[in-house]
């Protein structure tokens, strides 16, 4: 017998062939090593080849799957999520009122109209707002806009807030909204478009309307359940689309790829005279099935002076003769 | 059914090849000729029925003029003919003859889409095409079309196996007829009016002698041999008046060769005037304008239903039969379902219409079918509906063209289901694209309905950041906003993020302490606390000159001791407060 190998284990000495290679013996007429070596080591090598063959092409397969993603705009809180939200998964953006949910959802959303995809924005609470977005397109697109012109040699200030305005007004021909009257419409609405395919974001705002209370559409009826989420997550998965879900408290447990809780930090006002300036958040990653969680983002959500010609009640100046308020 | 065999105008069978096929590159015997083809349907009314009850093919079935017994018989089936019944007869009469008859009354409706898809046959094969004028007397059941077909042996094989071509589409249709092809029209419809004649009589015999023989059901009527196709047939044929028929046979004139044979201004002098157009048609020297294209690519279906339907389980069977032919006609022509007319008659008077819009013209029956369903299931007729009509423009079906830079949208058809889905999940107002309004209204908006189209323009950077929104890492440098450092630092410069509001809707009403002539407190389903920080008003108003539309407010965007910051109006019109956003 020849001189076993040091680090070999007892029960596959007999497969040992010092002078050859692995793949020479694994090739080895089978009659010979059977008879030496028995059906344990045998056994015991293939089970050895099949964990460490399945963990290759478990890597592999994780690797041509990773997911692509929704960009948030956002560079630090893409930079901590891995490129934004998750497409073909599930995502819930969670927090109490001002707390930045909706402004972060509604800036993911001009990403994602402003690249020329399609998105839907289901609303049972009929609270989202044509002027925010508007405003958050026009923002997003005279950002670009003059990033462009400064590449290019620069242009006047004027030009690229009008022609972001005009993409802005363009984009959100591309977005569906949903105006659902119940959670259960809303989530049925949510299977249709999914089932679509080709929606890149769907938006599913569960925050409560006002005079839901704290619990939520939770709260309204027994309609979320586990196998809604699970069917959700299947056919966002079927069909690229990252699904949010946004919402006062977590909602979709287990199912969700990822969640993100927003903290309000402190509102800025400036002045005189007054005029609310930013709000400052924290997003802080509370799951996440492939990076590190517990991650505290900082944000300023501000009002854009620019996008903000859009809405009429911040376009007029302070009316100089305001009548005296009444008292009630 | 046996396939169709070709004689030419001598009788001889034809076989294609032997007849007129000519070697490839050659013009065919009619080349630099106008040569028409006529497709004709003896029983239109009989056909009609069958085409929307298929199952009753192979039974003995008449279409009458009305209810009664005394209702005369317009058209027969052949198993009809076979136990005795014909046309002309009373429903009476009929069933004396033979009692299990089914029996339907002739539905102009019905009638007048064999007719439209007659014409979408025809025009599967010939750009120009039109429907024949309607004859009289015991030709008033025929149904038929003509078609441009000259030149047309630069196409097909040779004209018979054009019209082999034409008769076995017209049988996938449901309608089974006879195709001729002659020098003029009147001559087409000649030669196709005897072949159904010959037919008949066939079938006459057959009922004696059992014979096998498949009856011809298309004939070649070669340029140059007009008269001698002409010649041995029966004056009939021509559709004479029933004077000039009465002194035809008293003349004992029966062929049109006698006819043809004997001086005109003599025969005008003795029979009347109306014998040269006559001898006009039965030489083929009519004058005969151009067959034109026709104009306009509505498709229409409908059925006149002999008992009114309350549930719409049994009228969404009746609208899949609907649906199915029309998209069989369709195809016909290559065109897809453009906006669909759904129109509904109601039993006792009145009637429904709904449009059903369509994102883009699509074939697939269960497609159309669905949203009609949807569109009924979300508003259901008032009462029970007697008549269906559905009207469909046929548009060119469009292909995806896929985009360099932007991404592959969903499928067009599949929206369009998808949209309708949700208006009856929803309700239809409540499902689509948001639109600002020129207004200074507060939430001013509308909704627009959602077409899908990805065709807006989009900026270069967007462009370019679009192939790079799915890298594993995301981050892209081509993405970076240009003003992101400040996403990490809250140092009072601009960001990525924007403040959004969350609308109230309808505003909440609130309650609101002042001190000092500020707003110091509020109370409202929304936010409640002392009011720790407030910016305003904005006093907007408009519409002054309407009473209705008049607004007038004062707003204030105020932090709540709650953490809360909402938008907080005093609405001049009503005389209270009302929180009709949350910053969110």
């Amino acid at each position: 017998m020849p001189p076993r190998p040091p680090g070999n284990r007892p029960g596959a000495e007999a497969l040992a062939f010092p002078e050859t290679d692995s793949a020479v013996r694994l090739r080895a007429p089978s009659g010979p090593i059977e008879a030496r070596a028995g059906d344990g080591a045998l056994k015991s090598l293939l089970s050895d080849l099949g964990a460490q063959i399945r963990r290759g092409r478990g890597l592999a397969h994780g690797a041509s799957e990773s997911p692509a993603c929704c960009p948030t705009g956002i560079t630090s809180l893409d930079a901590r999520l891995g490129g934004g939200l998750p497409r073909g998964r599930l995502s819930e953006l969670c927090g109490g009122p001002s707390s930045g949910r909706t402004s972060l959802a509604t800036t993911l959303l001009a990403e994602t109209l402003a690249r020329g995809t399609l998105a839907a924005w289901i609303d049972p609470a009929d609270a989202f707002d044509p002027a925010s977005a508007a405003a958050c397109l026009a923002g997003r697109s005279a950002r670009d806009g003059g990033g462009e012109q400064r590449e290019q040699g620069g242009r006047p200030c004027g030009e690229g807030s009008e022609s972001g305005d005009r993409e802005g007004s363009q984009a959100l021909r591309r977005l569906l909204w949903v105006r659902a009257r119940s959670v259960a419409e809303a989530l049925r609405s949510a299977e249709k478009i999914l089932q679509t395919e080709g929606f890149e974001l769907v938006v599913l705002d569960l925050a409560p309307a006002q005079g839901q209370g704290q619990g939520g559409p939770r709260a309204s009826g027994n309609a979320l359940r586990e196998a809604s989420w699970l069917r959700l997550a299947r056919l966002a998965a079927r069909g690229q689309s990252a699904l949010v879900v946004l919402s006062q408290t977590p909602q979709t447990g287990s199912r969700a790829e990822l969640v993100l809780e927003m903290q309000r930090r402190r509102t800025r006002f400036s002045g005189p005279p007054a005029l609310l300036d930013a709000l400052e958040a924290t997003a802080v990653l509370r799951r996440h099935r492939t990076r590190p969680v517990g991650y505290e983002i900082p944000l300023s959500l501000d009002v854009d002076p620019e996008a903000a010609d859009l809405d009429p009640l911040r376009s007029p100046a302070p009316a100089p003769d305001v009548a005296p308020l009444r008292a009630q | 059914m046996s396939p169709p065999s070709v004689r030419n105008e001598s009788g001889a069978p034809a076989r294609g090849a032997d007849s007129d096929r000519q070697p490839a590159g050659t013009p065919g015997p009619a080349a630099g000729r106008a040569r028409v083809a006529c497709l004709l349907i003896p029983d239109l009314p009989l056909q009609a029925a069958l085409r929307a009850e298929p199952e009753q093919a192979g039974r003995p079935l008449v279409v009458t003029t009305g209810p009664g017994p005394r209702a005369e018989i317009l058209s027969v089936s052949r198993e009809a003919a076979r136990g005795g019944v014909q046309p002309g007869q009373s429903l009476r009469q009929a069933r004396a003859v033979l009692p299990d008859l089914e029996v339907r009354i002739a539905s102009p409706v019905l009638e007048r889409a064999a007719g439209a898809a007659l014409l979408d046959v025809a025009l599967s094969l010939s750009p120009r095409a039109e429907t024949a004028q309607r004859s009289g007397g015991v030709f008033a059941a025929e149904g038929a079309v003509l078609l441009d077909a000259t030149g047309i042996t630069a196409l097909h094989e040779s004209e018979s196996r054009f019209a082999s071509i034409l008769h076995a589409r017209a049988a996938r249709a449901g309608l089974h007829g006879f195709v001729a092809l002659a020098a003029s029209r009147g001559l087409a419809r000649l030669a196709a009016r005897q072949l159904a004649y010959d037919a008949r009589s066939g079938d006459d015999s057959d009922h004696t002698a059992r014979s096998t023989i498949a009856p011809e059901t298309t004939r070649i009527v070669a340029p140059g041999r007009e008269l001698a196709f002409l010649g041995p047939l029966p004056v009939d044929l021509l559709d004479p008046d029933d004077e000039t028929a009465e002194a035809l046979t008293r003349f004992g004139i029966h062929r049109i060769r006698d006819l043809l044979g004997l001086p005109r201004r003599d025969l005008a002098a003795r029979v009347g005037p109306g014998i040269l157009s006559l001898i006009a048609r039965a030489r083929g020297e009519e004058i005969e304008p151009p067959i034109e294209a026709p104009r306009g690519n509505a498709l229409e279906e409908g059925i006149d239903l002999e008992s009114p339907l309350a549930n719409l389980e049994p009228l969404t069977f009746v609208l899949r039969g609907l649906v199915s032919r029309m998209t069989e006609r369709l195809s016909l022509r290559a065109l897809g379902c453009g906006e669909l007319r759904l129109s509904l008659r109601f039993e006792g008077g009145g009637h429904d219409e709904r449009r059903i819009a369509l994102a883009s013209p699509t074939g697939d029956e269960r497609i159309v079918l669905r949203l009609l369903r949807q569109a009924l299931e979300s508003k259901p007729p008032a009462a029970a509906i007697d008549g269906v009509t559905l009207v469909c423009e046929g548009l060119p079906l469009r292909r995806e063209q896929l985009d360099l830079f932007r991404p592959r949208g969903p499928d067009p058809n599949r929206l369009d289901q998808t949209l309708a889905e949700l208006g009856s999940i929803c309700g239809s107002e409540r499902v689509g694209s948001p639109a600002l309004l020129d207004d200074h209204r507060p939430d001013a908006f509308a909704l627009q309905p959602f077409t899908g189209r990805t065709t807006g323009r989009t900026s270069p950077a967007a462009r370019r950041s679009q192939g790079n929104s799915g890298r594993a890492d995301g981050v892209s440098s081509l993405t970076r906003p240009r003003h992101s450092p400040t996403d990490e630092s809250p140092s009072g410069s601009r960001s990525a993020a924007r403040l959004t509001l969350r609308a109230v809707r309808p505003p909440a009403r609130a309650e609101v302490r002042i001190e000092g002539g500020r707003p110091t407190f509020l109370r409202s389903a929304v936010s409640r606390g002392e009011i720790v920080e407030i910016a305003g008003p904005w006093r907007t108003t408009g519409f002054w000159w309407s009473e209705t539309s008049h607004f007038a407010a004062d707003h204030y965007d105020a932090q709540i001791s709650d953490g809360s910051v909402v938008r907080l109006r005093f609405d001049w019109r009503r005389n209270e407060w009302q929180v009709d956003g949350l910053y969110d």
